[in-house]
């Protein structure tokens, strides 16, 4: 019996069993992650949902073919996706890693990711912020925290900030970090101001908004010291918190309103010769104007040489024509109570004459009626200038349609049908449009043609053409959480999305001109796309 | 035909017919048919087979075979062929919130060289092709399903021993009716195959034409192949 060579015969088999078993790759922890995603958040006509675990930005591309998705890597804990403004880019803020076993520490950062496929930019902005501000035309942001934010770190500073130049490449300079001036507060926004002409040169500022105080930044020239202004005296302990600013560039005013405060301030920037190199070139003075009970809104009237600020109150009910620089102050009393301002420039029904007008209305069930307020002539007429139209239920919001001289009321609440009104400006008449479709949720596409809204109880969306408010629906597969219009460009057509509730991802593309089920397409699982392929070594 | 030609295969006839007589050493010679069960681990070693695996890339198969002795090419050399299917079934759980399935059904030609060492046991080498349908499934906990499936070219090579009895089934007349046993390890290669997923369509037919139509999403590359151990059970008559 040749037995060398069963055992060799043997011998070979066992071994490759025993090649075969080590060879069992380690299993990914990201596949035992749970799925948590960011978004989406439109640009140009990709969508991208952020995957927060894995780390990877998932961009669908609704005008591929295939509607193919791609991924972009992006920092550590990522927190944040918002669309940069006037760009067809996505921002993701991350707050990177403070370090963990088999994970090294990573800064905290802020990639860009390009809806047209460029190579992502990522700045890095340090700390772990999980806030962004940006200015109107996308050109510069800021990181920061939120005063409700914890770090997970051992120590932070929430009056740090990081300034991007987003139109700048990422370099050693950009961003910018720095810690705001504080008096014991911490920031509860950043806004932006459009180009403000200061000493004969437009400057953008971005003022950060916190409880008491406001901090002026010039973005043009990011080495100069912050400039905070104090809104109430050191020894007030109210915490007013600044909500609303105005800018009016051409008087190089800055106008901003607080919660738990009566009053509006005005912050004119006036000249001065700069201290130093990197002293500013303007100092703010502060003007403080009495402002009714509880100013809710505020809206600037008027030529740019006789620049008013108009203010709605609800507390005392009434309007308030303020003139900061002959700080004078028109009282307009309301029989409706309000807290919005619309302005519009339309004829009324006793003037075929285009004219700056404003809606006064309240949101949030507190009235039935709304005012119309002509602008001429104010100081004089007073309350002649007033018009009260009855509505015939309180109205919780309203979406503007200024290019149709119209404002679409929501008057839903408990129990009630025929939700849905439309106020015509011009003629001052208002009219049920439709009935059992909640105003919430509902979002015009990107040149303003349709407004559309998907009920989540019914597998429909509903549309209105706003040039003829005909409205119309299309029959879906299933109901939708959330309806996205994506812009045509390119000769591509615009499109609307409907997104599906799907843990794995769902939804159903139309097109947006001529909304058809038989041209749609339905694509589902799309945060799963190249599952395999990431999970391999 | 060339005198050659015909010349070497009238020797290459003669010569089987002589080591065929001569190959009636072993239990399994005696009984050219087989048919039987297998069973057996198969060990996958790429990762983009773990979102369809628990916790080790480790999957039962099964299958059933069928095959004849074709030719005795030695006094202890026969070679043979089979027929056979086989499947491959995985689950596993992904992100917390899917349920993952990748059935994978092989169906294959093999030929195998068998040596007969002794009258009860004989080694062997298998070498197998055909085809595996990889059918995967994505299920999420809101009870939306994705299916997909492709097919890909299948290949594998093994060596093994079969045990095969005696002359057990005497009794009842089926003198060539005997009992086999085998071991065999080796690797079976797949094809790296796209896996796309989409919504399936619904049973009803009317149901399925009223769907708005369906875009499909791509899983990416699985790479089914894997060591294998293949244990079969069977008789041979």
């Amino acid at each position: 019996m040749p037995t060398p060579s069963r055992r060799t015969f043997l011998s070979l088999g066992l071994a490759a069993l025993a090649l075969a078993l080590p060879g069992c790759p380690e299993r990914d922890a990201l596949l035992d992650a749970p799925l948590t995603v960011l978004g989406p958040v439109a640009a140009a006509q990709t969508l991208t949902w952020v995957d927060t675990r894995a780390a990877a930005a998932r961009v669908l591309d609704l005008a591929s073919p295939t509607l193919a998705v791609r991924s972009v890597p992006v920092g550590l804990d990522p927190v944040l996706a918002v669309a940069r403004r006037d760009h067809d880019e996505v921002m993701v803020l991350s707050r990177g890693s403070r370090g963990e076993p088999g994970v090294p520490p990573a800064p905290g950062t802020l990639a860009v990711i390009s809806a047209a496929g460029a190579p992502a930019r990522t700045y890095t902005v340090g700390s772990p912020f999980n806030a962004v501000s940006q200015t109107s035309d996308g050109r510069f942001a800021i990181a920061h925290y939120l005063p409700s934010a914890t770090s997970g770190r051992l120590l932070f500073n929430p009056n740090e900030i990081a300034v991007v130049d987003l139109d700048a490449p990422p370099s050693a300079a950009n961003p910018a970090r720095r810690t705001v001036r504080s008096f014991g507060g911490v920031p509860n926004a950043v806004a932006f101001s459009p180009p403000m002409p200061i000493n004969g040169t437009p400057r953008t500022l971005a003022v950060v908004l916190s409880d008491a105080y406001v901090t002026l930044i010039d973005l043009t020239n990011p080495q100069r010291a912050e400039t905070t202004v104090r809104l109430t005296l050191p020894e007030d302990a109210r915490a007013i918190r600044p909500t609303q600013l105005l800018f009016d560039p051409e008087q190089s005013t800055v106008y901003a309103r607080a919660e738990q405060s009566n009053d509006v301030y005005a912050l004119r920037l006036a000249p001065v010769t700069p201290d130093g190199p990197d002293g500013n070139d303007f100092r703010p003075t502060i003007n403080q104007l009495a402002a009714g009970r509880n100013p809710s809104d505020m809206a600037l009237i008027g030529e740019a040489s006789a620049r008013k600020l108009l203010v709605v109150s609800p507390g005392s009910r009434d309007a308030r024509v303020i003139d900061a620089r002959a700080n004078t102050t028109v009282t307009v009393p309301l029989d409706a109570v309000a807290n919005k301002i619309l302005l519009f420039a339309a004829p009324s029904p006793r003037d075929a004459t285009p004219a700056p007008r404003a809606l006064l209305y309240a949101t949030g069930g507190l009235a039935s009626a709304v005012s119309f307020l002509e602008l001429a002539d104010l100081d004089a007429r007073r309350g002649q200038n007033v018009e009260t139209v009855q509505l015939s239920r309180p109205v919780l919001s309203a979406l503007d349609l200024p290019e149709r001289g119209a404002v679409m009321l929501d008057h839903t609440s408990a129990g009630t049908t025929g939700q849905l009104s439309l106020l015509d400006l011009a003629r001052r008449t208002v009219s049920p449009i439709f009935a059992e479709v909640p105003l919430q949720g509902a979002t015009f596409d990107s040149d303003r043609q349709r407004l559309w809204v998907a009920p989540s109880y019914t597998a429909r969306m509903g549309y209105i053409a706003l040039d003829t408010f005909g409205p119309g629906e299309v029959r879906l597969d299933e109901p939708a959480t959330r309806v996205i219009p994506l812009p045509g460009a390119m000769g591509r057509p615009g499109r609307v999305v409907a997104l599906h509730p799907a843990s794995a991802g769902s939804l159903t593309v139309l097109d947006a001109a001529n909304p058809q089920r038989e041209t749609a397409r339905v694509v589902r699982g799309f945060l799963l796309d190249s599952l395999l392929d990431r999970s391999a070594p | 035909m060339s005198p050659r030609l015909a010349s070497s295969l009238v020797f290459a006839a003669a010569t089987l017919a002589g080591s065929a007589a001569l190959a009636q050493t072993s239990n399994a010679a005696h009984s050219p048919w087989s048919f039987g069960a297998e069973v057996g681990p198969a060990w996958h070693h790429d990762g983009s087979y773990l979102p369809f695996a628990r916790k080790s890339p480790t999957t039962p198969a099964a299958g059933l075979f069928v095959g004849r002795d074709l030719a005795h090419l030695g006094p202890r050399l026969t070679l043979g062929a089979e027929l056979g299917w086989r499947s491959e079934s995985t689950d596993g759980n992904v992100r917390q919130a899917f349920a993952t399935t990748l059935v994978t059904n092989s169906a294959q030609a093999a030929l195998t060289l068998r040596v007969e060492l002794l009258s009860w046991l004989t080694p062997y080498a298998r070498f197998a092709g055909g085809a595996s349908y990889l059918d995967a499934s994505v299920s999420d906990g809101d009870g939306g399903t994705l299916t997909g499936g492709a097919w890909a070219p299948y290949g594998a090579a093994g060596a093994g021993v079969m045990l095969t009895s005696g002359r057990w089934f005497d009794g009842i007349g089926a003198h060539t009716l005997r009992v086999a046993v085998s071991v065999e390890g080796g690797y079976q290669y797949v094809a790296p195959t796209a896996i796309a997923v989409s919504q399936p369509a619904p049973a009803d037919e009317r149901a399925a034409s009223d769907r708005i139509a369906s875009q499909s999403t791509s899983l990416g590359t699985l790479d089914p192949s894997a060591a294998y151990l293949r244990v079969t059970v069977g008789f041979r008559f």
